[in-house]
């Protein structure tokens, strides 16, 4: 069953072609990758499904309702949760505060019952820190969840991003360059994880350069080059297609 | 109460006491749009003076109850607020600096050019309706509902705006909504302290909310911390004292003001308290009793 349908569409910067007729079909529980050298149009694509762009062209369909430009604040809380290439976490805030503001759709406190400390918004305060700290605990932060944001380690923060996008309790989570600045530890440790939300029932959407992870973890591949799909299948299929090799994986001496 | 008080203190005391409780709420209002939610403000002045103007005209004018004009005041303030605040804030940027800079003046000079507002005489002979209770009742009710809003969902939601709007947005937080509902939250009490200063000073005039009496409020949050309540609680009491305490320096005031957020910005560029978080302070407590034990103690 297909949780996400990107159909035909096209980004277009000024002059610039970012996107050309991209179509591609997502299923529910698997875990997809998206590959492709700098610039091919990855983060593009990232960025329109969660609505920081608009596409110029095509449609986008999620779990059935069209998402094509909805601001962001809705594609979170309609299920999609995302993590960035360069890490946007909110520093001065502690860890777990980091993941409480992801379970902002999630709990329903407003102002009013927050300013009149009503029970109400009490009880929905204990139950946010117990969901935060159950997800500290899935990523391994639990023990840091008083620490300021910003002075974790670069691995670490990565992986307070996912417990970030995790709060959303998305059913669809994509990944922006998860392993970039990670040793060989880390990464399998982030295969793990990738692999346990996939577990919990979450499909993930996954844009990476390190082919070891991909090929790993990922069900299906695309890949992009210069704004179009040049092609789709199996890491198997991907790994000896001609086209992905004379592109992007080179080819060996 | 005042009687109580006076029994210890100066009267000249005691009105610093008032004009630190009614700059403690304008503060706090500032602190939630700029400290807080990380929206540039400078023009709080402006809305402090649509409070003061609202709630002196209605007290003059209609002989209205005075805890009605206060309440008129903070809700006309807040309207004006959202008013500018909707267009504004939904661009991502600090425009919103240019804005009420810009509107602070129109507001100044609208009020210099309005026969109902006294025009440049300004407005006399306000009901002296503000006294050290209602002042300092309202601050510790504010108090409270600021300290409950930023411990919970809808605060964090506001500092993530700080930190990040792009991540917020993506966490779910409507950014623009959450914006404007924090001006008009601030832009409300700004009104109510306008409205309480216009009628402990009995009398107002447009040079009273000029672009100097917003950089006085931004230097409190600034300086006691932003987004911290009892830094800007801290800020507006050091600089509520302050001129008063340096009359001497009073020609070079703008000096002192400019000087000393220079070195705060070299030293403590997050304010007074600004990086200071309440479990740092139980941890650091902890430790110095932990070597006071360690150090008292026979060897182990």
């Amino acid at each position: 069953m297909a949780i996400l349908e990107i159909k035909n569409v096209s980004q277009e910067f000024g002059g610039l072609l970012a996107l050309d007729r991209v179509s591609m079909t997502v299923e529910k529980g698997e875990i997809f990758g998206l590959i492709g050298p700098n610039g091919a149009g990855k983060t593009t694509l990232f960025n329109l499904i969660t609505g920081i762009y608009r596409p110029s062209s095509g449609e986008l369909w999620f779990e059935g309702r069209s998402i094509g430009g909805l601001r962001p604040y809705r594609i979170a809380n309609v299920g999609i949760g995302r993590t960035f290439q360069n890490i946007r976490l909110f520093k001065k805030l502690s860890v777990l505060d980091n993941v409480r503001v992801g379970m902002h759709s999630v709990s329903r406190a407003g102002f009013v019952s927050a300013m009149l400390y009503t029970p109400w918004a009490i009880k929905r305060e204990r139950v946010t820190r117990e969901k935060s700290m159950a997800l500290l605990e899935l990523v391994g932060l639990q023990d840091k969840a008083i620490e300021l944001a910003g002075s974790l380690p670069y691995g670490e923060q990565r992986r307070l991003e996912i417990a970030r996008a995790m709060a959303l309790e998305p059913s669809l989570l994509l990944l922006d360059e998860p392993a970039a600045g990670m040793n060989a530890t880390e990464k399998e440790e982030l295969l793990g994880l990738i692999r346990k939300i996939r577990d919990l029932g979450v499909t993930v959407l996954l844009v990476e350069h390190d082919m070891n992870v991909v090929m790993n973890v990922c069900n299906r591949i695309a890949v992009l080059d210069y704004g179009r799909k040049i092609a789709e299948g199996t890491p198997e299929q991907i790994k000896n297609d001609p086209r992905v090799i004379e592109s992007y994986l080179g080819v060996e001496l | 109460m005042e009687a109580l008080i006076l029994q210890y203190v100066d009267i000249y005391v005691l009105q610093i006491m008032v004009l630190i409780g009614i700059n403690i709420i304008l503060a706090l209002g500032l602190n939630l749009i700029t400290g807080v939610t990380g929206q540039l403000s400078m023009g709080h002045a402006g809305f402090m003076s649509i409070g003061a103007y609202t709630s002196a005209i209605l007290s003059l004018q209609f002989g209205m109850p005075f805890w009605l004009c206060l309440m008129a005041a903070g809700l006309t303030a807040a309207m004006a607020g959202v008013l500018i605040g909707i267009p504004t804030l939904r661009l991502e940027g600090d425009y919103l600096a240019m804005v009420t800079i810009g509107f602070a003046e129109i507001v100044r000079v609208v009020f210099l050019n309005l026969d109902i507002a006294g025009r440049g005489m300004g407005l006399s002979g306000i009901p002296a309706n503000t006294s050290f209770s209602v002042v300092w009742g309202l601050v510790i009710v504010i108090v409270l509902l600021n300290t409950g809003l930023l411990k919970s969902r809808p605060g964090r939601a506001l500092y993530s705006i700080r930190e990040d709007e792009i991540a917020a947005e993506a966490s779910g937080v409507n950014t623009t909504l959450y914006k404007v509902i924090a001006f008009a939250m601030g832009t409300f009490l700004a009104g109510i302290g306008g409205s309480l200063y216009a009628h402990y000073l009995t009398y107002i005039s447009p040079q009273d909310f000029d672009f100097m009496r917003s950089v006085e409020y931004l230097n409190m949050v600034v300086l006691g911390g932003m987004g911290s309540i009892p830094g800007t609680i801290l800020g507006a009491v050091i600089l509520t004292i302050a001129p008063e305490g340096l009359r001497f320096v009073e020609d070079y005031r703008l000096l002192f003001y400019g000087g000393l957020l220079v070195i705060l910005m070299i030293f403590r560029p997050n304010g007074l308290l600004g990086d200071v978080r309440w479990v740092d302070v139980k941890r650091t407590w902890a430790r110095i009793r932990g070597q006071a034990v360690a150090s008292s103690g026979s060897d182990s």
